[in-house]
């Protein structure tokens, strides 16, 4: 019997003569594939993960600290605290310490981090166009601007900082033909020299909104870009809300020609022709000098809109005299003097708008730059030093300058970036970031705040203070000089204030103002450091006396052809004068009136738009005498007829990744009055080019169609009936058995859509916060935004009537509508339909009633997003960490550093959405706990909620009686949107309240 | 020759058994025309068209298709539905026909469930590729793990798609395998011994040798595949419609989609069932089995369930008046005058009153009129997709949400791509796999006695020289058959 079936063939096997043995093969298999994946493997880059060998006590890794410090670019003023998070700032805050906005930022202000991660920034100073170090910007320089034998001009944009000035001015003494002049784009000479020539005081008032029950505008978007906004929202909140009691409302009429964000969150808002304003500010003067007994000026001219506007404003004005505050926004002194005319008349200065303390916030003087102008093109400047201004970009007569510039010897130029004055100049001096600098500020007089570096230098940079100091041969740090400075000039000025106030001799100016210990300077500094605001100012404070007359201005009074089209050149809330052009988070933040982001366009009125055929989208030409500028065309309701407006601050063409190639440069279409810049132009044409261009629009259907999640009322109903406007639920019932058990905390927000005034700050405090990416613009044509909260502009339709919600066609707006603001953010809905739909259970609901979005299972179905019914929700398209696909996203090597490492950073093809900040509550929740105390209400702000200068937004704990929150739910203009679908959002919004009565449909 | 007055017969031209292996195996085992091989390669292009788009979507991401914020889904979706509506006709005609015991369906169920798992492929693809993040597909089966079990949400939709959509192709597939396997062992029979083919449908048949227990058990396994996937043809479809009925978006939020929806599977499936087989039975020489009534008793169903789905879309009309609800009004009158307006009354007019044609039993018994009118059939139901589900997105609650929606040529492609696969993978199976179900077909050739004439007149005039009685008059033909 064989043992096997088969002969195993032993001997060739032992002989090796079979062709391959499997244990060969399995051999051969081994080392190949071993071998292939040695080969395929990258060597896994090292990182190193330094520990301090030397651990600072009190910076703990992965703890923020906060630093107060403030910021100033020319336009916007704000007091700010940096979190700084392992060395380096990642987040600006308001400083709630600064008694003006109590912690409110405008949105530049938010986005001003980011400018600091900015790879495009100047690295090193450049000596003609080539990379020098600091040597030879230093003594040599010095010796150089010292040998000029013509004038040297030093052109900065207003010095707020008094130990700037100080030191400038011993620059000035070191440099006999050296003179200092103040330069800005969008200038308010005329605010200056109406003051000057009335009061004595050349200087901007500082305006008091808060004090104001009766305000009337003029052009003046005081709420977003005019003066000190920040500020003056505040202000301006403070009576417009209704709750903790208050049945009052301020009352405010604003007349403009372009829609502004102000405009549309009057109570009464009218359309005036661009070159009307005049008229409209001399009718009101007039009706105003009637009641007041005073002779009237032009004739008695008492021009007044269909509807009786101005008649109505005088008499409510008059009604409230010494409580109301008119403002205007004019480039001509004639029509500030006016104004101011009209103030005094009704007694407001002293009540409600100041000179002392006045604001240092717009120093320039327009014939100064002129002055220069003329004395370069005749060959008498030796030298010109151009700190951060770009008159090159943004003064009419560029064109003149850039020919004369070559005539001066020596050009400088001191700014954080390349922009197009710098590119000029043969020295270029990288400044240092105001995040890297020591510094300080006086907005207000007597109001001081400082500036402190949060990071060493990120390049070789120096700040505008050391190279002064280096210039003048001092060798002390910026640091120590700005201590000695503050501890002999300005600790002396808080010593006897503070005895004054101890003493009962004077009360505070600004009584919410920190206290400092006044006993040691050394003890003050440090304590000023903390707190970042010092006040002197007390009051009251006797106001200059007035020398007015009529007669001297009137004449001076435009008289504008009432040919054409007027222009109007005006300022976005998000860019301003095109200083932060480069801003990628300004540029992608959509304008929130048009709702349109990365370009600029002819703003014009329906009605025209209708004559000439337009349509959004459709490009034209501009005509100004020999001028022309070709944009696309945006169709804006409640824009004047006859006015186009042009937003300043685009087409740039250096000066930061997101400024080149977007919009136009409307600065040339600048015109003059004698030596004033006017922003209203007359005798334009528009012309159809025929072609069409894609604007980038976050927004396309403009109206709310009457749907019942915008609610409004009139004050007089809501005294009647505090439910006014806002209408009972309808039975809802629950098909869940057992609703979510919310045992601790339960989060909830209410937004008061009477305060917001739809700034965008709470928009880029979000991207700021949660690492939102930047998509561009040809995402943002697609209907691809990234923002997590997002501010809808509504207007009120031409079906007419309120309360009906329109059926099919949706109708398009009114000629001049109203507008509702209404910020929208994920409603974290206890009933969420994107919860039950999701098929991996990437969204859950908290213990806590946050709508968690858990980004490492999401694989990205969206079906979510389809059936969020308020649109929240977003998803990553593509890989946007790609930093080469995705220039404008902060996530290049060195924009990166911006990124919040408490936010994941989310991959392709997963959702998001907001999260309630769920970083901040739980790190709050954390430090509680190890205090062993429970949390307070007010601890935990949203980002959105933080940024908001009107304090619109508020976030707490609705399980807790006693938060500001729970208190809010029990208004009676509480409601939820989209009540009606069950959706039980954590978020109340406010019936909006208008001091008018409703409907109030206007013609002009 | 006595003919039944009431029905004709099933199957023309007087097939022996013999014959209609012949007819119907014969192709298999020949060689192809340079036709098909011209046709196959044309759609094999287009698929791996599609198959290009979707690796280049699954690289770069969805946001490659033209979707947005509001519109998160359109082409992807509408594909999907798309498709597995068109495989619910396979269904019907193989299970639901069957326990109707209606024979006619003999003739085509193989094809039209050949053409189901086809349809289910490439529906299949879709909720694998619309998704962010593809290649984490798995985390889609409840599978125990050590994430605490982390499991999937049992309340969702797209999950019960999941699920059915796999019971679906699963118990489709097994049903038609069954069914085959009879027939390929014909093939395996007939092939010659020796040769690749013998050998490879000799593994695929698994042995089949035809014995009596064989066909019972083979008979008893059809009746139980049969009896569960009869009620998905009502299930799945329902599901599907459940991934917009279970939302609150006006315009998917209505009861009416289970029932409207599977009316319109079937409706678009007997549609795609038309168009495949009167080009198979053209091109295949297959009229004697595929014959007009098959094709009149198809239209017929086409035209039913096309007026059932007109019926739905006058109900939708209806509730959304009655219901007062305003969002309800708008979306639906947003649907047939809003910026989608042609997208709406395309699939009105294909789908209502194309179909009414079929009135007219001419029109109904013309093949190429059929045709055409099958096309007009998927066009229409393709579009009330696209308009449930684009129309209804892009305009919702919120009308600062309201925005359009465009392709782009990646979807196109896909959705081109999809097709091309339909087509390649059916055409693979009219070359390599019996087209008509054989062993159910030749169980129908005698169904009454007299319908022995299976004799072609050949065999009967051998017959007759072997000494049978010989009788009185020659049998006369059918009159209906061509004299050959």
């Amino acid at each position: 019997m064989k043992p096997f079936d088969k002969d195993i063939p032993v001997e060739d096997l032992m002989n090796g003569e079979l062709s391959t043995t499997r244990r060969d093969f399995l051999k051969l298999c081994g080392i190949s594939i071993s071998a292939a994946v040695l080969a395929a493997c990258e060597k896994t880059p090292v990182k190193y993960a330094l520990p301090y060998v030397k651990k600072p006590a009190e910076h703990i890794p992965s703890i923020p600290d906060y630093y107060a410090t403030s910021f100033f670019d020319g336009q916007i003023f704000q007091s700010l605290l940096a979190k700084v998070r392992d060395g380096r700032p990642i987040k600006l805050e308001g400083n709630p310490s600064y008694p003006l906005t109590e912690g409110g930022t405008h949105v530049r202000g938010q986005a001003a981090i980011l400018s600091l991660y900015d790879h495009t920034r100047l690295q090193k100073p450049l000596i003609k166009g080539q990379a020098a170090d600091w040597t030879a910007a230093g003594a040599p320089l010095m010796e150089a601007l010292k040998q000029q034998s013509g004038l040297i001009y030093l052109i900065t944009p207003p010095v707020i900082s008094p130990s700037l000035q100080a030191l400038i001015r011993d620059w000035l003494k070191a440099l006999p033909n050296a003179r200092h002049i103040t330069y800005e784009a969008n200038p308010y000479d005329a605010i200056l020299t109406a003051h000057e020539k009335v009061f004595g005081k050349a200087t901007l008032p500082t305006y008091r909104f808060d004090k104001a029950a009766v305000i009337v505008s003029f052009g003046a978007d005081f709420l977003g870009t005019w003066g000190d906004p920040t500020t003056y929202a505040r202000g301006w909140s403070k009576n417009r809300i209704l709750y903790n009691g208050r049945k009052d409302l301020s009352l405010h009429i604003q007349f403009e020609a372009v829609p502004t964000i102000t405009g549309f969150s009057a109570d009464k808002r009218v359309a005036v022709e661009a070159t009307d304003l005049h008229r409209a500010v001399l009718s009101l003067y007039n009706r105003i000098a009637e009641k007041a007994g005073v002779p009237t000026a032009g004739e008695g001219n008492t021009w007044d809109t269909p509807d009786g506007a101005i008649a109505f404003a005088a008499e409510k004005l008059w009604e409230a005299r010494g409580k109301g505050l008119v403002v205007t926004a004019s480039h001509l002194p004639a029509i500030q003097a006016l104004v101011a005319g009209i103030n005094i008349l009704l007694g407001n200065y002293g009540e409600t708008l100041f000179l002392t303390p006045g604001s240092n916030l717009r120093q320039a003087r327009e014939k100064d730059f002129l002055n220069f102008l003329t004395d370069l093109e005749a060959g008498k400047v030796g030298a010109v030093l151009f700190y951060q201004v770009n008159p090159l970009y943004d003064a009419p007569e560029a064109d003149r300058l850039q020919a004369a510039l070559s005539r001066a010897p020596l050009t400088i130029a001191i700014h954080t970036h390349l922009h197009e004055t710098a590119s000029a100049c043969q020295y270029v001096l990288a400044e240092s970031h105001f995040l890297e600098s020591w510094g300080d500020a006086e907005p207000y007089e007597g109001l001081y705040t400082l500036q402190q570096p949060t990071i060493h230098p990120i390049f070789s940079t120096k700040s505008f203070a050391e190279i002064l100091l280096t210039w003048l041969g001092r060798s002390e740090s910026h640091h120590d000089y700005l201590k000695t400075f503050w501890q002999k000039e300005i600790f002396p000025k808080y010593a006897s204030y503070k005895k004054a106030l101890d003493a009962g001799k004077a009360t505070p100016f600004w009584p919410e103002a920190p206290t400092l210990p006044a006993d040691d300077a050394e003890v003050f500094w440090i304590r000023a450091l903390e707190q970042g605001v010092v006040s002197t100012a007390t009051a009251p404070a006797n106001q200059p006396k007035a020398s007015w007359k009529a007669e001297d201005w009137v004449a001076m009074l435009p008289s504008p052809s009432a040919e054409g089209l007027s222009l109007y050149l005006y300022e976005k809330v998000t860019i301003g004068d095109g200083t932060h052009a480069g801003n990628p988070w300004l540029q992608e933040t959509p304008d929130p009136l048009s709702r349109v982001s990365w370009d600029n366009y002819f703003v014009v009125s329906p009605v025209l738009a209708r004559e000439m055929g337009l349509q959004n989208g459709d490009i034209a030409r501009l005509s100004l005498g020999e001028k022309t500028l070709t944009l696309p065309v945006y169709i804006l309701p409640g824009m004047a007829p006859k006015t186009i407006g042009v937003a300043l601050g685009y087409g740039r063409t250096k000066g930061g990744r997101a400024a080149v190639g977007v919009g136009q440069n409307a600065y040339p279409l600048f015109g003059r009055v004698g030596e004033y810049r006017c922003a209203i132009q007359s005798g334009a044409s528009l012309a159809r080019t025929g072609e069409t261009y894609k604007l980038a629009r976050l927004q396309e259907w403009e109206t709310y169609s009457g749907r019942e999640y915008i609610r409004e009322t009139s004050l007089s109903a809501y005294r009647q009936d505090p439910r006014a406007g806002n209408h009972e639920e309808p039975h809802l019932i629950s098909l869940w058995w057992k609703e979510h058990p919310m045992p601790g905390h339960r989060w909830g927000m209410a937004i008061d859509l009477n305060t917001c005034i739809g700034c965008a700050s709470c928009v880029v405090a979000c991207i700021s916060e949660n690492n939102i990416h930047v998509v561009g613009r040809d995402e943002i044509r697609r209907g691809r935004d990234m923002h997590w909260i997002r501010i809808d502009r509504y207007f009120t339709s031409t079906a007419g009537h309120t309360g009906k919600a329109e059926e099919f066609p949706a109708r398009p707006p009114e000629d001049f509508p109203r507008a509702f603001f209404m910020p929208m953010l994920c409603q974290h809905c206890d009933h969420a339909p994107c919860e039950t739909v999701c098929p991996v259970l990437a969204i859950a609901h908290s213990s806590e009633g946050i709508n968690q979005q858990v980004y490492n299972r999401c694989v990205g179905t969206r079906y979510c997003a389809n059936n969020c019914p308020y649109k929240v929700r977003r998803f990553n398209w593509f890989d946007y960490t790609n930093a080469e696909k995705w220039v404008f996203n902060p996530v290049d090597e060195l924009g990166r550093m911006v990124l919040n490492p408490d936010v994941t950073v989310r991959a392709r093809g997963v959702m998001e959405k907001c999260s309630f900040c769920v970083q901040r509550i739980q790190s709050a929740k954390l430090e509680a706990k190890k205090a062993g105390q429970p949390l307070k209400d007010g601890t935990i702000k949203t980002a959105c909620e933080q940024a908001c200068p009107t304090g619109a937004i508020t976030f707490g704990d609705l399980n807790d009686p006693n938060s500001r929150v729970s208190k809010l739910m029990e208004e009676p203009r509480g409601y939820y949107a989209l009540s009606e679908i069950n959706t039980r959002p954590s978020i109340r919004y406010m019936v909006k309240v208008r001091n008018t009565e409703l409907p109030q449909p206007q013609t002009t | 020759m006595y003919e039944s007055p009431i029905r004709e017969p099933l199957i023309l031209g007087r097939k022996t058994y013999s014959k209609i292996t012949d007819d119907i195996v014969g192709p298999i085992l020949g060689p192809a025309s340079w036709k098909w091989y011209v046709t196959t390669a044309f759609t094999a292009l287009v698929m791996f068209a599609g198959f290009g788009a979707i690796a280049y979507t699954i690289w770069v991401g969805i946001g490659t298709w033209g979707l947005n914020k509001t519109v998160g889904w359109a082409f992807d979706i509408t594909n999907f539905v798309f498709w597995i509506g068109i495989g619910h006709a396979g269904t019907l005609i193989s299970a639901i026909l069957l326990l109707f015991r209606q024979r006619w369906r003999m003739a085509i169920n193989r094809a039209a469930e050949a053409m189901t798992i086809f349809a289910v492929i490439c529906a299949g693809l879709f909720p694998i590729i619309h998704m962010g993040r593809p290649w984490l597909v798995f985390w889609f089966l409840p599978l125990p793990n050590t994430h605490g079990s982390l499991w999937v949400n049992f309340n969702s939709p797209l999950l019960w798609d999941v699920f059915a959509i796999s019971t679906y192709f699963t118990i489709s597939l097994l049903f038609w395998y069954t069914g085959l396997i009879p027939d390929l062992a014909t093939v395996r029979d007939r092939a010659k011994p020796g040769t690749f083919t013998r050998w490879i449908y000799g593994i695929l048949s698994f042995g089949w040798r035809g014995t009596a227990k064989e066909w019972q058990r083979f008979e008893a396994v059809s009746l139980v595949l049969a009896g569960l996937s009869t009620p998905l043809v009502l299930s799945v479809h329902s599901i599907v419609s459940f991934d917009f009925a279970t939302s609150i978006l006006p315009g998917w939020h209505t009861t009416i989609f289970p029932p409207y929806f599977v009316a319109g599977a079937i409706f678009s499936g007997f549609g795609m069932v038309l168009t495949l087989m009167i080009i198979t039975r053209e091109v295949m020489n297959l009229k004697d089995y595929i014959t007009l009534e098959h094709i009149d008793a198809m239209a017929k169903v086409t035209m039913v369930t096309g007026m059932m789905v007109g019926f739905a879309y006058a109900t939708e009309f209806f509730i959304a008046w009655y219901s007062g609800s305003y969002w309800e009004r708008y979306i639906f009158l947003n649907r047939a005058f809003g910026p989608y307006w042609w997208s709406y009354w395309a699939m009105v007019t294909c789908n209502l009153f194309i179909p009414q044609v079929f009135w007219v039993k001419k029109l109904r018994r013309s093949p190429w009129f059929v045709f055409i009118i099958s096309i007009f059939v998927n066009i229409g139901m393709w579009f009330e997709r696209f308009v449930i589900i684009v129309t209804s997105l892009h305009r919702d609650f919120l009308t600062s949400s309201w925005r359009m929606y465009t392709p782009t040529w990646v979807e196109v492609t896909i959705l081109v791509g999809t097709f091309g696969l339909f087509l390649t993978l059916y055409l693979l199976f009219a070359r390599y796999l019996p087209v008509i179900a054989v062993a159910e077909t030749k169980s129908i050739l005698k169904t009454s006695g007299d319908q022995y004439a299976g004799l072609s007149y050949e065999a009967y005039l051998a017959q007759r020289k072997m000494g049978a009685p010989s009788p009185t008059t020659v049998p006369a033909l059918n009159p209906d058959e061509p004299k050959s």
